[in-house]
């Protein structure tokens, strides 16, 4: 973990300033918006501490409301999704006999990383999308926007992966 | 103590959650009360602004009514104008010169909002101190008496209409120059409506007939004489014999009032401290 403390940091960094940069100003007919900053929480070593995940995703949470001028919304969808992740991890985590690795499409295989990533996204974005919302009145609308955002940030969140993650020893 | 330390520390992780994710949800919401108390601020400045706005619809909707009243006052001025006389001595220009002095000066308003149904009546105006407005003006429509401005802020006035209870205006007949007080008691005491008063402390030695002029003194503080109010429609004996009162029907519609002018008394402050030098020296 400690080694990898750099980059994580610069991990961070980077995935906040593209959200808040580029990824804040895609929308798709003014219902599709993505989010994959939280590409962030996916990646922590699975076996953090989930209290240090916890105040990672706070302040990540934070750091996104901040710039895009949310409150508080941003940090309310992604404490819960670091709370939730051991589990998550545990349950459609690899049977391989390493009880420590960062959960990449390398080290998970394709289809367990897309159903890890996508349980994460779409418990960030209903969170996200019904806190905006605010109300149940726009059930169907909200519940539309969600999943084609979850859709959109998927595919953003495996693309980064192909584009930033090198294979260890390179 | 030690069982509720162990509980803590056990169920740590949750706490912390519950803690972060309560911050979070509080840091939203506080935001948007932020949100809907700018949307307040912001609705409250439309709704500052909405008699203006209401006001200029009307004075849209209302432009021919207002373009025959402002035709009517021209042609009144065209006949104050000189070359409506009939010039008989060449000295009479000169003359005016000095046997005239300008004592008034008019300052044209808009009514941004005013009342006429209630027993208290106020109107406001879109003149205030900075164009020279100052508390006690007198204020006239085109044809009549309107009140005389009670408060003035930078750019508004208001003005004390003559239909409110506490409005009393010194006014004549115009025939015989007999004098009354023109009150207004409000449609609750006398059954009066928008476009009627009362003129009290008429002496019983003046005749008065259905149909006769009545005009302001220009005993009023800073109201000009001569100008038209109303003419009378009905007239009894009261105050146990002592005096009459005459019910007027005033020529001024308040109902449809939107310009109007107030008047600058030019010598006001000689006439006051003249008062407070040699009439309120006891």
């Amino acid at each position: 973990m400690l080694e990898q403390l750099p980059r994580y940091i610069i991990a961070f960094l980077l995935l906040v300033y593209c959200q808040v940069v580029v990824f804040n100003y895609i929308h798709f007919s003014n219902v599709i918006s993505t989010y994959p900053y939280i590409l962030f929480l996916l990646l922590l070593p699975s076996n953090t501490n989930t209290a240090l995940s916890l105040a990672l995703a706070f302040v990540l949470g934070i750091t996104v409301d901040y710039f895009s001028d949310a409150g508080g919304m941003h940090a309310a969808a992604c404490v819960p999704i670091a709370y939730i992740r051991p589990f998550i991890l545990r349950t459609v985590g690899t049977e391989s006999k390493k009880d420590n690795y960062t959960p990449t499409i390398k080290d998970l295989g394709f289809n367990r990383y897309v159903m890890y990533a996508a349980i994460m996204v779409l418990i960030h974005h209903t969170i996200l999308f019904y806190f905006e919302a605010f109300e149940f009145s726009l059930f169907f609308s909200t519940f539309l926007k969600m999943l084609g955002s979850s859709v959109l940030t998927l595919i953003f969140i495996v693309l980064l992966q192909y584009i930033f993650i090198k294979e260890p020893g390179k | 103590m030690k069982n509720l330390l162990a509980i803590l520390y056990k169920n740590h992780l949750l706490l912390l959650f519950l803690f972060l994710e309560i911050t979070a949800v509080t840091f939203a919401i506080q935001h948007n009360n932020f949100q809907r108390a700018s949307f307040i601020n912001s609705a409250s400045y439309i709704t500052g602004n909405t008699y203006e706005v209401m006001n200029n619809f009307d004075s849209y909707m209302d432009l021919k009514e207002k373009n025959k009243l402002l035709a009517d006052s021209l042609a009144k001025l065209k006949g104050q104008t000189l070359s409506a006389y009939l010039k008989k001595d060449t000295s009479i220009t000169k003359v005016s010169d000095t046997l005239y002095k300008q004592r008034y000066t008019y300052i044209t308003a808009e009514v941004l909002h005013q009342t006429i149904h209630k027993v208290n009546n106020f109107l406001t105006l879109n003149k205030g101190s900075e164009d020279g407005i100052e508390v006690d003006m007198a204020v006239l429509g085109v044809n009549g008496v309107v009140g005389k401005v009670n408060g003035v802020t930078s750019n508004f006035c208001s003005v004390l209409s003559l239909l409110n209870s506490q409005s009393s205006l010194s006014c004549k007949f115009k025939k015989n120059n007999a004098l009354g007080s023109l009150v207004w008691n409000g449609k609750m005491q006398s059954g009066l409506t928008y476009r009627q008063a009362l003129l009290v402390d008429v002496p019983l030695t003046t005749k008065v007939t259905v149909g006769d002029t009545v005009v302001t003194s220009g005993f009023s503080d800073n109201f000009p004489g001569g100008i038209p109010v109303g003419k009378v429609v009905d007239f009894k004996i009261e105050d146990e014999g002592q005096s009459q009162e005459v019910r007027l029907e005033l020529f001024l519609d308040f109902n449809i009032l939107d310009h109007v002018f107030i008047v600058r008394d030019i010598f006001r402050q000689e006439k006051d401290s003249l008062h407070i030098k040699y009439q309120n020296a006891n």
